[in-house]
């Protein structure tokens, strides 16, 4: 919020003089607003405003009495002027503590303008008019009404100039964005996506679907890779996109310090989870059309890789149809069939309406909490199939890394450069290969494959071997190593791996990876192999490679 | 995933020191020489401080740059004997100082340690990454360029048109001879003796100005109206009511009360200097003395000598990255530019301190301008010759590499200054974040609501650390004592016996139980040592307390903290070993643990870890969930209350107390709820709260009575219950199961138990309900309560696991009755 606006000028009678301020009487005592406090004394600050010709030129600003000055001034020289030139200065004032950095452009633009200005017509020097009178009063005056009602403004001053000033917010710059990061947009970009778009840009968007990994998606959109980081970040910095990590079925998640901040207090946000992911995947079209149609309401638009333009018939208009009454019903995922009735406490009283059973807000924080380090999702689902079976799992955790109280727990490898121990899988140091937690053991995702689909029942939902696995395998088909492998699906993974063995991987590039600064996720994106795979080649590493998590 | 705290960045581009007499302001010292020039070499040298002397200047007067590398050397013999210069033991109760006696290299490797708080702490590992002074963090990029482009914008090499005469007279500042004052960040000196010059109205307050992207921020000081630099006493008790103790400020307040006591009221040189001698110790206050006779002998002959100063101003001038403006520049105003001039304006009122010291630098300069001694010729006499310049430099090169900056004025004065660093943060950055990694990621504050209610006042600088906390000694407790001994001082006694007897197993209260040290004092001499960054106050480490490799770990570290770790433990498994076995599901410590023998070796272990950072607690917080059983139990129980008092009363009045909502419901909130739900099904979820009416609309529309009824509630804040949350709370406990366990309950207990315990156990559960209730806030940790209730550990699991804490051994067979407990780990 601007405070005050002077116009200030060297005279060479009376020295730094204020010529025009607004409000009246804010810098200087004035006879036509003599009730006015003054904010500052302008004698403590007039060596800053009409400095020496040295620092004409430069945004300068000071600070005193509780306010901010910001000027920028003008040294114009020239025969025209006594003594040869011309000083003066547009300053803004603010209050001390207000955030102050989208003022400086305003501050300078408008000496840019002056200067023009004055260059072109004695703008300023042939102003004779008094104070609070003339058009470079009326100037500041609607400047600073404008930028503090509308934050815009756009004052014609005569047939050729017109000053146009906006107030831009100021973001910090996007971070790099890694290949293996996952973005997923927090707005529907359809909506305001024009054909005036980077093409890069318009290319790459359509892929970000919170599965697809930055690389994958250089890949889908045929774009370069680097050109490709640079829009994630442009939509970064914008704050259109998140960045989440590649869910998989072997990944790790645990809570975070604003779990209990967050979801386990926020009934809203349960409600927020509960709608997010509630789903019923069995019902969801098969994983190979990934042009899913919207049969199943909102939660399959974005899993099904190209996020739905079509009006979208969810849950939501059964609550104006019902009332309040069953809604709650409609949102909160219900529970799985079970062999074992769940005693229901509610058949004793006839008050209290009767319901399928279901996973409330407490039952969402219940499966989050049980979330830890080294459990994988896959385990975690084992435990709670009868509570996830009408949940999006991919969704469900995706819900908790955005409001940020789950993390991903990152595996990394590194050799200790002792020689490998010789019963290598039952090193209880390696976590990986302690028995039944590794993912050395088990299928290193549920989604590789039909037959790991298989193992932990029908309910899986299908979106990550979509997301994942498919796009990795094409990333090996473009890479032009294992050229059969071409198309995204399940059929084609079990080949993947028959070929591992012959891969062109280095060792020397593979040990580069094992300093324990790179992530499985890097490892895997980087040189296009699958997690199973990459456990497979440390089991094979001459040497001893320990995993970290972290 | 978002509003991290920033640990200090200092952005700290040069001290200026503004003097201003009859003659006019004058523009005495400013360090760096070159300014700006010298931060961008920082990025690629690791000597970047020495050799960047011999920088080009920005613009086109610099022409020594064909002796640069000559002369860079003999600055550095000459750092070297300043430095050694500098190690007579000044008075000092601040186990910061950096000066240690017997070392000529200490001082510099003592920095590098301390400045590695965030990663590896060890010495053989500072040894490795450098015996010099490297910045904790590389510099930002681009805010440097970006100042510095702007900053000249129009000047260029301009300066030399506009040359001030004044300056060019005073200094000789004929380009050739290179004095930097001529021009100081392509501004001619006289400009800047203008601009920092204020006008009285800033005597003693911030004073604040900005060129583009540079801020300079100075707290001018005046000379009062009498002459003098320091009101009389009236003034003083509100003073030292201000300065309440002040963490490891000891040294500082004590040697200013002392001067506000005897320095003022007596102009008697002697008597002061007895007092202060006497509070501090000093060894060397003849020397003191017969150096300031000389000086004064040698500035009576200066014919400056009438002339009188009004003001100095020490200027710090930054380039802060925008967004991060206000909150850099007040940090650095509070911790160090008002603390210093504040020691300068009472030494300068005690022996007119600034003014002799800056004649003196000015009469060396001027020396070197006829003698047309080089600038780092120059630099290095200032620094050796002049107190004022030597402070000036230590400042500057410790507080731009957020380090403890030791400052002696003169041999009985002394000040620590540093920006206090971030030591550890709750939040875990996301990929989209800046992250520190390397930084103690817990929750665990030293001051927590349930413990000790008066102390959760974030605002007090310096919090009494709760007594349930231990100290971890960040370096190794010889060194430290070593040190603490060296630097003398009224506490180092006390601080050498206190860390003799610490130890991070025990907590304050044990300690003081152990060692007879009473608990206040044990809490301030830890505080001391945690402000001065040579500890951390964790909970006590215990083997049945779980750890974690710490997602915030910097493993870029992790080749050089093997080595390091190699060399304190040579016989246990490796660094990543150890860490890839914490990686797995967590568990117990002790279990990590090989045998009895190896308990104090593996505790050992554990603080080195937590030290760098490498591990963290895994802490365990619970809410008690309510179940529609109890709410219906509950919900009979009142409407039958309800029924009774109508009955008796006839009076159908407050059935609205029982009802939990559904007083304001109408059909157009529903269907914006509605629309609500349909935008947030299909959108991105976003991070942060939800809107205050969203939530309040959903507990009071969607979840109307019936159906809240049917859901399970978690109960925010058990010892706060609303009355229905007191009678589901009175429900629950109602339920507790009466008899000891069965036969089944009998065997899944370890048998480690006496048998009585075993008896109690269910009474136990009802006995410490009470007590327990108020830990089950999901923001307290329950590894809390043992410690705060002085319980055994063992008690406490077996009463939550009983509650339905499932993190152990789940071989205990539960009462669902009494599973009322949703739990979850996190640091």
């Amino acid at each position: 919020m601007i405070k005050a606006i002077f116009y200030s000028k060297f005279d060479t009678q009376e020295g730094p003089k204020v010529v025009h301020q607004v409000p009246d009487g804010a810098i200087v005592p004035s006879s036509t607003a003599p009730t006015q406090p003054l904010f500052l004394t302008f004698s403590d600050v007039s060596f800053f405003v009409i400095p020496r010709q040295e620092l004409c030129g430069n945004l300068l600003q000071v600070c005193t009495n509780g306010y901010r000055i910001l000027g920028y001034p003008i040294c114009m020289k020239s025969v025209r002027y006594d003594r040869n030139e011309f000083i003066f200065n547009f300053c803004l004032v603010l209050s001390e503590e207000d955030d102050f950095s989208t003022y400086k452009s305003v501050v300078r633009k408008l000496a840019d303008l002056m200067h023009a200005l004055e260059e072109q017509s004695g703008f300023l020097s042939r102003d004779f008019s008094k104070n609070g009178e003339g058009k470079v009063y009326s100037l500041c005056e609607m400047l600073m009404e404008d930028l503090n009602n509308y934050c815009e403004c756009m004052i014609p001053i005569d047939e050729l100039n017109t000053l146009n000033i906006k107030l831009f917010p100021i973001y910090p710059s996007p971070p790099s964005v890694k290949a293996w990061y996952v973005p997923l947009f927090t707005v529907r970009y359809q909506a305001f996506m024009d054909e005036n778009w980077d093409l890069t840009m318009q290319r790459v968007v359509p892929h970000i679907n919170g599965v697809n990994s930055i690389r994958i998606i250089s890949i889908l959109a045929d774009t370069d890779f680097s050109l490709t980081c640079r829009a994630i970040r442009h939509l970064l910095y914008y704050g259109c996109v998140y960045l989440l990590d590649i869910f998989s079925f072997s990944a790790i998640y645990a809570p975070t310090a604003q779990f209990n901040g967050s979801i386990a207090s926020d009934e809203a946000m349960q409600l927020e989870c509960a709608r997010y992911s509630h789903g019923t995947p069995t019902s969801l079209p098969p994983p190979t059309a990934a042009m899913a149609s919207a049969n199943n309401g909102s939660a399959n638009t974005i899993i099904g890789g190209m996020p739905l333009a079509s009006p979208i018939t969810d849950p939501a208009p059964s609550l104006s149809r019902d009332g309040s009454r069953f809604d709650a019903e409609e949102i909160w995922p219900l529970l799985g069939d079970s062999e074992e009735k769940s005693s229901s406490p509610e058949t004793t009283n006839p008050s209290i309406p009767q319901g399928p059973p279901i996973v409330d807000g407490v039952g969402i924080v219940e499966l989050y909490a049980g979330l830890k380090q080294g459990q994988s999702i896959k385990q975690w689902y084992a435990q709670h199939s009868r509570e996830l079976a009408n949940i999006d799992i991919r969704r469900f955790i995706t819900f908790g890394v955005i409001k940020g109280f789950l993390y991903r727990v990152h595996k990394y490898a590194c050799a200790t450069g002792q020689p490998a121990p010789v019963p290598r899988n039952s090193s209880p140091l390696v976590p990986g290969t302690a028995p039944g937690t590794g993912a050395m053991n088990t299928p290193a995702h549920l989604s590789t494959g039909p037959s790991s689909r298989a193992t932990t029942g029908n309910n899986t939902p299908y979106a990550s071997s979509v997301g994942e696995e498919a796009p990795i395998s094409s990333v090996v088909g473009m890479g032009g190593r294992s050229g059969n492998v071409r198309i995204a699906g399940n059929a084609p993974l079990g080949g993947l791996f028959e070929e591992d063995e012959e891969d062109g991987i280095d060792e020397r590039l593979f040990g580069r990876y094992l300093d324990g600064t790179h992530c499985f996720d890097q490892i895997c994106t980087e040189l296009e192999i699958s997690e199973r795979e990459l456990t497979a080649r440390l089991k094979r590493f001459p040497g001893e490679v320990v995993i970290i998590h972290r | 995933m978002s509003s991290i705290a920033r640990p200090p960045d200092p952005c700290l581009v040069a001290i200026i020191l503004i003097v201003r007499s009859r003659t006019g302001p004058r523009l005495v010292f400013h360090y760096p020489p070159n300014p700006l020039s010298e931060n961008r070499l920082k990025t690629t040298t690791k000597g970047g401080r020495r050799t960047s002397r011999s920088r080009n200047r920005q613009g086109a007067r610099n022409t020594d740059s064909s002796s640069s590398d000559d002369s860079g050397l003999s600055s550095d013999e000459e750092d070297e004997d300043r430095e050694r210069e500098n190690q007579n033991p000044t008075a000092q109760t601040i186990p910061g100082q950096t000066q240690s006696g017997s070392h000529p290299t200490a001082p510099s490797l003592l920095l590098a340690r301390r400045a590695s708080n965030f990663g590896i702490v060890d010495d053989s590992v500072n040894i490795a990454v450098s015996p010099g002074t490297v910045p904790t963090e590389p510099p930002r990029p681009g805010s440097l360029g970006s100042g510095r482009g702007s900053s000249l914008r129009k000047r260029g090499g301009a300066g030399s048109d506009h040359e001030d005469d004044g300056a060019s007279d005073r200094d000789g500042a004929s380009g050739s001879s290179g004095a930097p004052w001529v021009s100081l960040l392509g501004l001619p000196g006289s400009v800047w003796e203008k601009l920092l010059s204020p006008s009285r109205s800033w005597h003693k307050r911030r004073f604040e100005v900005g060129i583009n992207d540079l801020a300079l921020i100075g707290w001018p000081v005046f000379v009062r109206e009498d002459g003098t630099w320091r009101k009389q006493r009236r003034k003083k008790k509100k003073k030292k009511a201000r300065s309440e103790w002040d963490g490891g400020e000891l040294g500082h307040n004590d040697l200013e009360g002392a001067g506000d006591e005897d320095g003022v009221a007596s102009p008697d040189m002697g008597a002061s200097i007895a007092t202060i001698s006497e509070l501090t110790l000093s060894p060397t206050d003849t020397k003191r003395h017969s150096t300031a006779s000389v000086k004064l002998g040698k500035q009576t002959d200066d014919p400056e000598d009438k002339d009188h100063m009004t003001m100095f101003n020490v200027v710090f001038v930054m380039d802060p990255p925008l967004l991060e403006y206000s909150g850099r520049v007040k940090e650095i105003y509070e911790n160090a530019i008002k603390k210093f001039a504040k020691a300068l304006k009472w030494e300068q009122a005690r022996t007119d301190y600034v003014w002799k010291e800056s004649q003196h630098i000015l009469s060396v300069r001027r020396k070197a301008r006829e003698s047309k001694t080089s600038i780092h010729k120059l630099y290095a006499d200032l620094i050796n010759q002049s107190s004022l310049a030597r402070a000036i430099y230590t400042v500057y090169t410790s507080i731009s590499a957020s380090k403890i900056a030791s400052v002696s004025l003169s041999p009985d004065v002394s000040i620590s200054l540093q920006i206090p660093p971030l030591t550890s943060t709750p939040y875990l950055a996301g990929p989209a974040d800046k992250s520190y990694p390397g930084l103690w990621l817990t929750t665990a504050d030293s001051a927590t609501p349930v413990d000790e209610p008066g102390i959760d006042d974030i605002n007090s600088p310096h919090q009494v650390l709760a007594k349930h906390f231990a100290l971890l000694l960040l370096d190794s407790e010889a060194s430290i004592i070593k040190d603490v001994e060296a630097s003398g001082g009224t506490l180092a006694t006390a601080l050498a016996h206190y860390i003799r007897c610490s130890k991070p197993t025990k907590s304050f209260a044990q300690i003081s139980l152990a060692s007879g040290i009473p608990l206040s004092t044990i809490q301030m001499l830890a505080s001391h040592l945690v402000y001065w960054r040579r500890a951390r106050a964790i909970p006590p480490i215990h083997q049945r307390d779980t750890y974690i490799v710490s997602p915030n770990c910097d493993l870029s570290k992790l080749e050089v903290a093997t080595i390091a770790y190699q060399a304190a433990f040579p016989t246990l498994p490796s660094l990543p070993k150890m860490l890839s076995s914490l990686s797995g599901t967590p568990r117990p410590y002790g279990s990590f643990i090989p045998s009895k023998d190896h308990k104090e070796t593996y505790f050992s272990i554990l603080a080195w870890l937590l030290r760098g950072g490498w591990v963290t607690q895994l802490r365990t917080f619970a809410r008690i969930k309510v179940t529609p059983d109890i709410k219906l139990a509950v919900e009979m129980a009142l409407r039958k209350e309800e029924v009774d008092r109508y009955l008796a009363k006839g009076n159908p009045s407050s059935l609205a107390d029982v009802d939990t909502d559904s007083s304001d419901d109408d059909a157009n909130s529903s269907s914006s709820s509605s629309l609500a739900s349909h935008g947030s099904g299909d959108d991105t979820p976003m991070p942060g709260r939800v809107d205050p009416h969203a939530q309040l609309r959903t507990s009071h529309k969607l979840l109307d009575r019936s159906t809240a009824l049917r859901q399970s509630t978690l109960i925010l804040s058990p010892h706060r219950a609303s009355p229905l949350e007191s009678r589901w709370l009175d429900e629950i406990v109602a339920r507790f199961p009466e008899k000891p366990g069965d036969e089944k309950f009998l065997e899944g207990v370890s048998p480690d138990i006496a048998p009585n315990d075993l008896e109690n156990l269910q009474s136990l559960l009802k006995k410490y309900w009470p007590s327990f209730l108020k830990y089950f806030n999901g923001h307290d940790a329950l590894e809390k309560i043992s410690v705060r209730e002085n319980l055994k550990r063992k008690l406490v699991w077996q009463v939550l696991t009983r509650l339905g804490f499932i993190g152990q051994t789940g071989s205990v067979e539960l009462d669902a009755r009494e599973q009322v407990l949703i739990s979850v780990r996190h640091w």
